[in-house]
């Protein structure tokens, strides 16, 4: 059953607090967090968060159309080794 | 240290369709445009290490047409015509050479060149630190990810993930990687200092 839209979407307050204020100071650091169930808010976009899935930490850097999801769904619990063919990636 | 090779592995034989020789490619990069009418591919047995191109082995698109809502395409071959031969081919990986594939931008690189290539950055002290070795591609859904193996300090063999995105990637030239990552991406033996043999 889906969640009531009363209530708003769910994120650990401590998760929230610290990546507004690493976002609030500029700083790249990466926060680190097992809360797997959070909701990705607005104001995370542009973060860098490490989401552990139960093995080790996967990197993310949120952007606008991760909001709405939960952050476990960026960190896959499951070994994907893929293939890289010829997905082209960009340098500074 | 990986060398860049003449030809990139840009799909897989997933299955004939139909009963007049066309074949289905599973696209390793969903976005691909590399296959194209009247591009000639090689198609070699999964893992096969890299060699001279076989002649029987080497096709001419004659049309391709994608899979709507999948990851792939449907391609006729010239000389396959029938369902037996396509189905001979099923699982073979289709290469394309590097020539023939759409140009790179400037600041652009294929993530296949990356692998074997070792990592480093610069420190603030102007020391170089290595970082490890390349040794995959994975992914969190919707960004790639470099996995880089490294040596932990009690000997043991560790990977890392490296997001592939621009602000972390400094630079790569054939020899190295260069990486300028955010503090807390690397494991914490890295993070202080340590090298990664």
């Amino acid at each position: 059953m889906a969640r009531s839209i009363k209530k708003g979407p769910f994120a650990d307050s401590h998760l929230v607090e610290k990546i507004e204020v690493a976002l609030r100071e500029g700083s790249r650091r990466v926060v680190k967090t097992w809360s797997r169930r959070s909701t990705i808010m607005p104001q995370f976009v542009g973060a860098n968060v490490m989401v552990h899935n139960g093995h080790k930490w996967i990197p993310i850097f949120i952007t606008e159309n991760m909001v709405g999801h939960k952050l476990g769904e960026f960190a896959p619990t499951r070994t994907f080794r893929g293939h890289s063919g010829d997905r082209k990636a960009t340098k500074k | 240290m990986s060398g860049r090779s003449a030809a990139i592995a840009v799909a897989e034989v997933s299955a004939p369709h139909g009963v007049r020789g066309q074949l289905r490619f599973h696209l390793y990069d969903p976005d691909s445009r590399a296959l194209r009418r009247g591009l000639r591919v090689e198609l070699r047995p999964p893992n096969s290490p890299e060699g001279p191109a076989r002649s029987d082995m080497s096709f001419r698109i004659l049309a391709v047409e994608p899979v709507p809502g999948k990851p792939s395409v449907r391609v006729q071959l010239a000389g396959v015509d029938d369902r037996d031969h396509a189905e001979r081919l099923r699982g073979c990986e289709v290469w394309v050479a590097r020539a023939d594939l759409p140009a790179l931008a400037e600041d652009e690189f294929y993530l296949t060149d990356a692998i074997g290539l070792p990592v480093e950055r610069e420190l603030g002290d102007g020391r170089t630190q290595a970082l490890g070795l390349v040794a995959g591609v994975t992914s969190n859904g919707v960004q790639d990810l470099l996995e880089v193996e490294w040596t932990r300090p009690d000997g043991r063999r560790d990977t890392w993930l490296l997001p592939v995105l621009p602000q972390f990637i400094a630079d790569l030239d054939g020899e190295r990687l260069r990486v300028d990552l955010p503090l807390g991406l690397l494991p914490d033996a890295l993070e202080e200092g340590g090298e990664a043999p």
